[in-house]
Formats: structure tokens, sequence, C-alpha cells
């Protein structure tokens, strides 16, 4: 027996107030969509996007930016959905032939620029803001682009985590940071197969330094590859989701959280 | 792309010039993939011995992540060739292993040749483009890393300016304008820090003409290289006696002033009430903007710029309030006409649009400040999204459901979502009629109707009056 044979239907009127209850719900429904996160790229902005990359064109960016403010897509939404998308689509065409390195890195790098843009809003070090966190994002040599480093860098500011970047430092560089400060976790950014042994001796110089008592979480495409573990790469935990290696932290290092 | 018959037949010696002058590298492979013929072609760059690759699979002469790639553009091209499809051409960059750790990076154009049935592939020397693009993402990273220590020492020098104690303040010696100063240094000059920010100190102080401030203040100082000047702030009509040490940075002669408030105004006399009103425009939870009666803003306080993600005052003043509500125009207009006639203006809902796209929920009270055709109007802005969560009851998802559920089964679907459709367009018009205070062309704009469409609409829902149906 169903849930309303063993009760009495109630009839509604038009006009009722459970009508107008329903309707405010299907109004915050309507308001929430308007908030595009989580959905997949519109083709069109996403073609506009990729052009705007592959030519530096100011005209097709100033359209495309007009057309984000009019959909209400905000910039988060533009940076976590947009600009990898666009990464992946160039990365495709180099991969297919459909253009050259010179190309894919110069889009590439006009889409950092304009992740640039979107982050100086974003910014979890002042003395109102109440960084919960610190943490040392490092990308080893060799990798070709920073892009994903610095998407998931303005998604751990947009946190509110106090993140310090350091892009191919030197063993002696890496070894004073962590000396002098005290970060929550070490965030280790890597695409490249090539890569592989600098990250290595990355994580070792990070056990040295500070012996096991800071985790270091492994992310960026190397995750993808089916034969490189954590454990290849001597850290703790791989994972592309910023907030998963967040939790990660709090599980692992809650003596360093500061409120 | 060239169609047949627009250039003349060349001869087989010219064929081989101009593919030889195009290409640094030329390989014939047979259907077996294996390489016929290699060649360099008329490069002046070394391309190490091409000819050992005569005889070989293609393959073999790749370093591992080439050799699919490879095989799948060749695959690619004889279906295309079967197909009927002759013409055309497919593009392919690899990496040949030299041997000894040497690898020539060759973007191919693979043609094929029907007479031989053989493949052709031009390829340019990839290396001069390889280097460019190392270099391109050394300049990135080194991009990146200047920006990320400016990032660091900004963070550092407005914590700086945030908490320290001693008034401090930065002069431009060219421009004679503020570049910055603290908190504790607006506080005694009497307006906010935004406000002062960019202010010619002419304007600020009295007691010298800026020519003459300035000859005094880049005068050789004391044994400590410091110079102090007193002048009377205009705004808190306070004595102020500024510290000076002239220094340059990125070629631009700044002052450093470290300021003392030396005594109270003689006239003025400690003013509580004036104090404790720009303490609460200043650190105030509620946004404060003052505009003249065209909305234009005048001033506007910290939470405002916080709620707009606006960096500056400078950012904000002098633009129109306009440009941050969601609905624009019609949204200023409908504010400040009604505070213009009523004096005020209680909780006007609306959304704040920020310089990033977001946008924010909030309730806004227009008060019109003096009499006459131009007044000043006071707006203070709360954070509505805030009150909004603190009011909803926690329970109001499950009685959402609970309706739900009442609705479900109670009539079609059809119906339902007739009805809904029919409560959703009500609530709109009341909403946008009452924002506009029952302007009906403002509310038609606000709704993207016609005039007309708004009046059907108010007539079907019985909004309207009884004299106007």
């Amino acid at each position: 027996m169903t849930r309303f044979a063993q009760k009495e239907i109630t009839r509604f009127a038009p006009g009722e107030k459970g009508i107008s209850q329903f309707a405010l719900q299907v109004v915050s429904i309507l308001v929430g969509d308007g908030t595009h996160i989580g959905k997949p790229p519109r083709a069109d902005l996403l073609e506009q996007l990729i052009t705007a990359a592959l030519t530096g064109d100011a005209d097709v960016l100033a359209n495309l930016s007009v057309e984000f403010r009019k959909l209400r897509i905000p910039a988060d939404v533009a940076v976590d959905t947009y600009i990898p998308a666009a990464v992946e689509r160039i990365g495709n065409a180099w991969h297919n032939d459909e253009i050259d390195i010179l190309d894919a890195t110069l889009a590439t790098c006009r889409l950092q620029n304009l992740v640039r843009e979107f982050g100086r809003a974003w910014n979890a070090d002042s003395s109102a803001s109440n960084s919960k966190r610190s943490v040392l994002m490092v990308v080893p040599d060799g990798e070709q682009h920073t892009l994903g480093t610095m998407i998931a860098t303005t998604q751990l500011r947009r946190l509110g985590v106090s993140v310090c970047v350091q892009l191919a430092p030197s063993r002696a560089a890496l070894g004073d940071m962590l000396e002098n400060r005290r970060y929550d976790g070490v965030f280790l950014s890597v695409a490249n197969l090539h890569s592989l042994e600098a990250a290595e001796n990355i994580v070792k110089t990070v056990r040295l330094k500070r012996r096991s008592s800071i985790p270091v979480v492994v992310g960026g495409a190397i995750v993808s590859f089916n034969n490189v573990a954590h454990s290849t790469i001597g850290a703790d935990m791989t994972t592309r989701n910023v907030r998963e290696a967040l939790e990660f932290l709090g599980q692992r290092a809650p003596r360093y959280a500061t409120a | 792309m060239l169609n047949a018959g627009t250039l003349p037949t060349f001869e087989s010696d010219l064929v081989l010039g101009l593919v030889g002058a195009m290409s640094d590298i030329v390989l014939i492979l047979d259907v077996d993939r294996k390489i016929v013929a290699a060649a360099p072609g008329e490069t002046r760059r070394s391309m190490g011995d091409i000819g050992q690759f005569t005889g070989k699979d293609i393959e073999s002469t790749l370093d591992q992540a080439s050799r699919p790639k490879l095989k799948g553009r060749l695959d690619t091209m004889l279906e295309r060739v079967s197909a009927g499809d002759k013409s055309t051409h497919v593009w392919c960059e690899v990496t040949h292993d030299l041997g000894n750790g040497t690898q020539l990076p060759v973007r191919y154009s693979i043609h094929w040749i029907n007479n031989d049935s053989r493949f052709l592939l031009l390829g340019r020397d990839q290396r001069p483009i390889v280097e460019l693009q190392r270099q391109l993402v050394s300049a990135q990273v080194a991009l990146e890393r200047d920006y990320e220590m400016q990032r660091e020492m900004d963070s550092r020098y407005r914590m700086l300016m945030e908490v320290t104690v001693d008034p401090v303040m930065f002069i431009s010696a060219h421009t004679n304008r503020i570049v910055d100063l603290n908190a504790a240094a607006a506080e005694i000059l009497g307006g906010a820090r935004g406000d002062l920010s960019g202010t010619s100190i002419e304007q600020e102080f009295d007691g010298y003409a800026a020519s003459e401030f300035m000859e005094r203040a880049l005068e050789a100082g004391g044994s400590d290289g410091i110079v102090r000047i007193e002048v009377l702030a205009r705004r808190s009509q306070k004595r102020v006696a500024l510290n000076i040490r002239v220094f340059r940075a990125a070629g631009e002669r700044l002052l450093l002033c470290r300021l003392e408030d030396t005594a109270r105004s003689p006239a003025g006399g400690p003013d509580p009430l004036g104090d404790n009103l720009r303490a609460l425009y200043a650190k105030g939870i509620d946004a404060v903007v003052f505009t003249d009666h065209e909305g234009t803003i005048i001033s506007a306080s910290e939470s405002f710029l916080n709620l707009t993600d606006s960096a500056t005052l400078a950012a904000v003043k002098g633009r129109s309030m306009s440009d941050f509500l969601t609905r624009g125009s019609i949204d200023a207009k409908v504010l400040l006409e009604n505070a213009m006639r009523a004096g005020h203006l209680r909780l006007y809902p609306t959304r704040l649009k920020t310089d990033f796209d977001g946008e924010i929920a909030v309730e806004i009270s227009a008060t019109r400040i003096g009499e006459g055709p131009t007044p000043v109007m006071g707006l203070v802005i709360r954070d509505a999204s805030r009150s909004e969560a603190l009011r909803t009851p926690v329970a109001g998802a499950e009685t959402n459901m609970v309706n739900v559920m009442d609705l479900v089964g109670s009539a079609s679907l059809r119906d339902i979502v007739a009805e809904t459709t029919n409560v959703v367009e009500k609530l709109c018009i009341e909403t946008a009629v009452e924002l506009t205070r029952n302007n009906r062309v403002a509310a038609a704009e606000m709704l993207g109707l016609s005039r007309q469409s708004l009046y059907v609409k108010l007539r079907k829902y019985g909004l309207l009056n009884r004299d106007e149906d």
C-alpha cells in the first residue's frame, strides 16, 4: 500500500498556503540554479574562452566577460570550471597535433594570467581574516606549466588557507622555508611523469627537515596515472581535491591548526 | 588550401627543390612503415646522421611516447586513402631518438604518394620551438614567483598598516598627495583611510601652501634626517606635528610622516558624538554610503568596500550606486526617489553585486540629509543573507518536504505545475510592484514585460484597484 492510500488526501485549493510555500521552494531552486556551481561549462562560453586563450584577442575576452556577468557566472566558477575545461581542450588539441606546443603554451599562459586576475580578490593573509591553516604548495622542477597549481592555490585561498607557493625551489631554499616557517602541510603539485624524481627529492627534503611530523599530499594530473600512488613518491596521500587534502591535514596535524 | 588547377604542373626537379627548401628533414616510408629514404632538407642547422634511418622501421627511430602517436596518424592516413581521400595530409609531432641521449623533436606533415603507394613525411625541426617554449615556461614561472613574492610583501605591508599604533602616512613629493596612511593617522586627521588616500596636502592641512610645505619637508633634516613641521588638520581641526623622513621608492620621492597629535583644537574641544559617529562609520558592521541626490557615491565605509569586494574607496567614489545594485538604475531610482520624496525609505530589499560578479542579498535604508534640491542621501546597507540565514527556521526544509508530499497525489502534475507557475508569477509581480512603490512603468521594466502585459497580469491576479479596472 502506498503512503497516500493510508491517509486522507487533502485536495488543494488554488491560492492555498501550501502551494505558496511550494512555489517559494521552486523559486529557491531556481535561484540556486543561477549559481552555476557544479554544472558543466556552457559549450558556447567555453568556445569563446578557448578562442581568447589561443588568439589573445582582447575583444573576445571582453565579450566573454560581459556574458559571464549577464549569466551571473561568478569568478570562482570561471576558475574552477571553465579554465580547467579550456586547458583540457587545449591539451587535447596539442596531443592531436591540431596546434603546436608553442601555441598550447601561449594559450596556457594567457589562461594563467586570467586565474591570477581573478585570484587578486582571494586573500587569506590579513589580520581580519581567520586563516585556519597554512600550506606550503610546491611545484617540482621540470613541470611544463603551473596553471593547475595556481587554480588549486586560489581554491585554498578562497577557503581561508594561507598558501606559500614555491615554484621549482632549490633544495636549500626549500630546506630554509621548512626550518624557519611552520606549515600544516606540504602540497606537492605534479603533472608530469618526468617530474617524479624531482617530486621524490622534495619529499625527502621535507622528511629530512621536519622528520615525519608534516603531512605531504600529492595532487595534480599525476594522480590519474594508474601506476603512481602516493607511496611511489613517498607522500602520505594523493588527491586532486583540495578539500580532501585539507580534511587529511585536519586528521594528521591538528596541533598546527591555529585559530 | 590549394585546389587542383590553381597551379601549373611542376617539373620533378622543381618539386624536389621545393620540398628540400620547405623541410628540415624528408622521409619516405613504404606501406610497412619502413624508411626507404631519409635526407636532411636545405637547413643550416645540424640534423645529425639522418641517413642512418634508411632501412629502419620508423618506430625504431622514435622515443617511447612518439611510437603509438605516429602509428595512429599513419593508420588515419591509410584509412583516408582507402576511403578515396588522397589529397589531404595529417600533422604529427614526434621525437626521434638519435642515440647517446640526443633527441630530435620534429613536426611532420604526412602525405600519401599515390603513384608509389608510399608515405612522404616532410619534417620541421622543432628544437628552436621547444627552446622558445622552455623560455616561455621559465618566464611564466619567474612571473608567478615574482607575483607570489609581491603578494607576500603586500600582505606584510597591509598588516603593518592595519595594526601599527604609531600614526604614519606617506606623501608623494611629486604630486603633493597622500599616498597611504594607517588607521591611527586617519583618526588624527579626522577621516577614513580610504577617504584620505589620494587627497592633496593643501586640502587636508592648513598653515602652508603645498610648495612651501614641500620645500620645508625636503630641507636637510637634523642629524637623524628628520624634519618636523606643525600643521592644522582641516577635518579634525587638530594641531598635528609631522616628523618627516624623505626616501626614494622606485624612483619616486616619498615622505614618510609620523604624526603627533600636539593639542586639541582650540575652538572645538572634545566631541564625543562626532568621534563616536566617525568610529561607527569606520568600524560599523552595517555599510554606510553617502551619495548625492543622483546616487553618485561621495563616501563609503569600509564595510561597503568589503560587501562589494572593492579594493579601495577610490574604486567606488564617484561611481553611481546603480553600479552596485543588481537591478541597476531601476533599483537606484526607486530607492532615491522614494527617500527624496518621503525623507526616508525603510528596509528596501535588493541585491548588491560585487566587482567580481558575486551577489549578496541586502536591506537598504535610505535617508535624505539636508533640504534644497540637491540634498545628500545617507544609505545604511545591511547584509541580509546573514539575517535570512538566522531567521530561517531549522525545520524549513522538512516543512517544505511535507508540503510537497501533501501536494503530490492531490492533483495531476499538470495542475500542480500550472498552479505553481501562477503563484510564482503572482509573487514576482507583487514583489516588483512593491519594490517600485507601485510605479507600473518601472515594475514592467524590472519584469521585462510591456506595460500592457503587466496590466493584463495585474488584472488576472486581482492586483488592480477597482477604479483602475
